[in-house]
């Protein structure tokens, strides 16, 4: 009977450490955590630095994974453009043209960030989630996750994507094109607490092959908010 | 009548600002040098200046208040004048631009004063982009940002889930500017000289504008329908008096309606696809009828498609084709039976926010080409630099080959700032 528990239990225990390191997609939304405020409806600041040191400032609205607007601060060219995400439908309004425009997902914003870097942060509800190891660099333990896109909608075809086994805390990722061709690489650091929770605030995207173009983003200035459904209307983008 | 209005409008701004919770003042300067050629025969040097000074107040987070002035100096179509009896060469003019209130309620927007309203999907031809009078001087090539001419709307936009209906209301006609009417008659009437007499905008109240549009974003389409009863934005000819060698014509803008769908659609994940259809009921179109100058009420069909690439590879492409069409079948007109293009617009990405952007544009029927080339250099944060060239060729029947002499080349700088 004795040998039958220890049996029992070396297959219970074993099954629970099995199902912690392989539950890959809690593994990820704890991470989107980690990142930003989650799927909640809150606002905050993207400050991006290109490889030639121009800065542009976004200020982000973020209702939930199905609706987000950013509208940039500065420089003052590019003041009051302003970019609607609505599930996979994404719309670009600029002051000169005076209408909304359709565009694509993968569009790029500026510099190595594509539209999706910013306003679809949340990689649980875009991507399945496959642990493939649990690797160590020095003392810290690390996750390795491929994600692969849910649909051809999102901004990636799939990424590789490295959390601290400690805490959650996203620490690189690489994304991939639908075709398979790697993009570029992603350093994530400068650790806050925001919001009584550490997080990343700093994103650096480099380009896979040309590693010396890269560009930087900081978030800032994240505070929970609600916003009004009209807020997300594309035909509200010129008021 | 026009002035005071806009003196009373003006007048009840300002004191406004006072009450402003936020404020700012901003605005920018351009310059562009062109060098135009006319089939390598004849040289001419143009320029062109802007500055805009805009200031913004908001009482509270409902209510904005916009205030522009424009100025712009211009002699960039001087190359025009190989004929005797072309317009004034040179322009220079001071003139409000944008200035409206804003009153936004979670589920309305209302704006008042002159403004300008963009309809339709499409690039290339704007044919949907029917409110605002606009510049057209500037070759065939104007770029809509700098051309439309705001207009006195009371603009009201009503947001439903995932779409608007949209009701504008002007109370004052305002005209565009085009091309000298001599680059239409200039192989008809070679020898002639055409003296036109300016149609003056009509008073306040005395012309009503007025429309709508319904828009919907439904199953991943934007689509949208509308309707504006105005009056033409560009001029019809009748003749005042004829001697052997001049002609002089009255310049008029008589009501038409514009009814329009436009729809957009994302496919195959990357690209997307556009259109607009237009029908404009009751347009007059001058032609020449032996030795008279008559115009003919018709109607227009205009059809726009394209088709944007992905902007995430070094190149991408948006490709235009636009078809024209009159209910009647004029001879000799000046605007064709039937005019149809294909454009081709390749840009291609330099790296740090550099563009390099080149466009054909083929007229079929009569044959004209176009090309363009822009090279765009934001220096600084504030300093844009532009350098590009045009050049037309084709059939001298051809729209675009009647504005063969102003293909040049060019160089442009545009300042911002923020005070």
């Amino acid at each position: 009977m004795q040998f039958f528990q220890k049996i029992l239990l070396s297959f219970v225990i074993t099954f629970n450490v099995f199902a912690a390191e392989m539950d890959a997609n809690e593994i990820v939304k704890k991470a989107d955590l980690r990142r930003g405020l989650g799927n909640v409806s809150h606002s905050f600041n993207v400050t991006i630095t290109n490889q030639d040191d121009k800065h542009e400032v976004y200020h982000v609205s973020f209702r939930d994974v199905n609706a987000s607007l950013t509208e940039q601060t500065q420089p003052e060219r590019a003041r009051g453009r302003k970019l609607l995400m609505k599930e996979y439908d994404i719309w670009l309004f600029t002051p000169n043209i005076k209408k909304p425009l359709r565009i694509s997902l993968e569009q790029k914003l500026t510099g190595e960030v594509a539209n999706g870097d910013i306003a679809k942060t949340n990689y649980a509800e875009d991507y399945d989630a496959k642990l493939l190891a649990v690797e160590k660099k020095g003392n810290a333990e690390f996750y390795k996750l491929e994600l692969k896109a849910k649909n051809k909608k999102v901004t990636y075809g799939r990424i590789e994507y490295w959390v601290s086994k400690k805490d959650f805390i996203p620490m690189e990722a690489t994304f991939f094109a639908l075709s398979g061709k790697p993009l570029k690489s992603a350093q994530f650091s400068g650790h806050k607490t925001v919001l009584g929770m550490s997080r990343t605030t700093k994103m650096v995207i480099s380009d896979y092959l040309q590693k010396n173009k890269k560009s930087t983003m900081i978030f800032s200035d994240h505070k929970p908010e609600n916003f009004n459904e009209s807020m997300f209307n594309k035909d509200r983008l010129e008021f | 009548m026009i002035k005071n209005f806009r003196f009373y409008i003006l007048s009840i701004i300002f004191p406004v600002t006072s009450l402003a919770t936020e404020y700012s003042v901003r605005g920018h300067l351009s310059s562009k040098a062109n060098r135009y050629t006319n089939n390598g025969t004849n040289t001419h040097s143009g320029q062109n200046h802007r500055a805009q000074l805009e200031q913004e107040s908001r009482v509270g987070p409902k209510l904005t208040f916009i205030n522009q002035a424009r100025w712009s100096y211009s002699s960039r179509y001087s190359d025009l004048s190989t004929g005797p009896s072309f317009d004034p060469k040179d322009t220079h003019k001071i003139y409000l631009g944008d200035n409206y209130f804003k009153y936004k309620s979670s589920d309305w927007v209302l704006q008042t004063g002159y403004q300008e309203v963009a309809w339709g999907e499409a690039f290339g031809f704007n044919y949907a982009d029917i409110v605002n009078p606009k510049d057209l001087k500037e070759t065939f090539y104007s770029d809509y940002s700098d051309s439309r001419i705001p207009l006195f709307l009371v603009n009201f936009k009503y947001f439903f889930n995932d779409g608007s209906l949209q009701l504008i209301y002007s109370p004052e006609s305002r005209f565009s500017e085009t091309l000298p009417i001599a680059l239409f008659t200039k192989n008809t009437l070679p020898q002639t000289t055409l003296t036109t007499i300016k149609a003056e905008s009509p008073s306040f109240f005395e012309e009503q504008e007025f429309g709508g549009k319904l828009s919907k974003s439904i199953w991943g389409i934007d689509a949208s329908i509308f309707y504006f009863n105005y009056l033409d934005r560009e001029a019809t000819y009748t003749l005042r008096n004829a001697t052997l060698t001049s002609l002089t014509l009255d310049e008029s803008h008589n009501r038409i309606s514009t009814t329009g769908v436009s729809l957009a659609k994302t496919l195959f994940d990357d690209y997307v696809f556009r259109t607009d259809i237009v029908y404009t009921k009751n347009k007059k179109i001058n032609s020449i009828l032996g030795q008279d100058l008559i115009n003919t009420t018709v109607d227009v069909t205009n059809v726009l498609v394209s088709l944007d690439t992905p902007t995430y590879n070094k190149f991408s492409g948006v490709f235009v084709y636009a078809a024209s069409q009159l209910s009647e079948e004029l001879i000799l007109a000046f605007k064709g039976n039937n005019e149809s293009y294909a454009i081709a617009k390749i840009s291609y990405d330099l790296g740090a926010e550099k563009t390099f952007d080149l466009s054909y544009t083929h007229q079929f029927d009569q044959t004209g080409h176009a090309v363009q080339s822009l090279f765009t250099w934001p220096v600084t944060s504030s300093l844009d630099l532009k350098v590009g060239a045009e050049v037309y060729w084709g059939d001298t029947n051809s729209p675009l080959a009647r504005i063969k002499n102003v293909s040049n080349v060019f160089f442009g700088i545009k300042n911002y700032f923020q005070l």
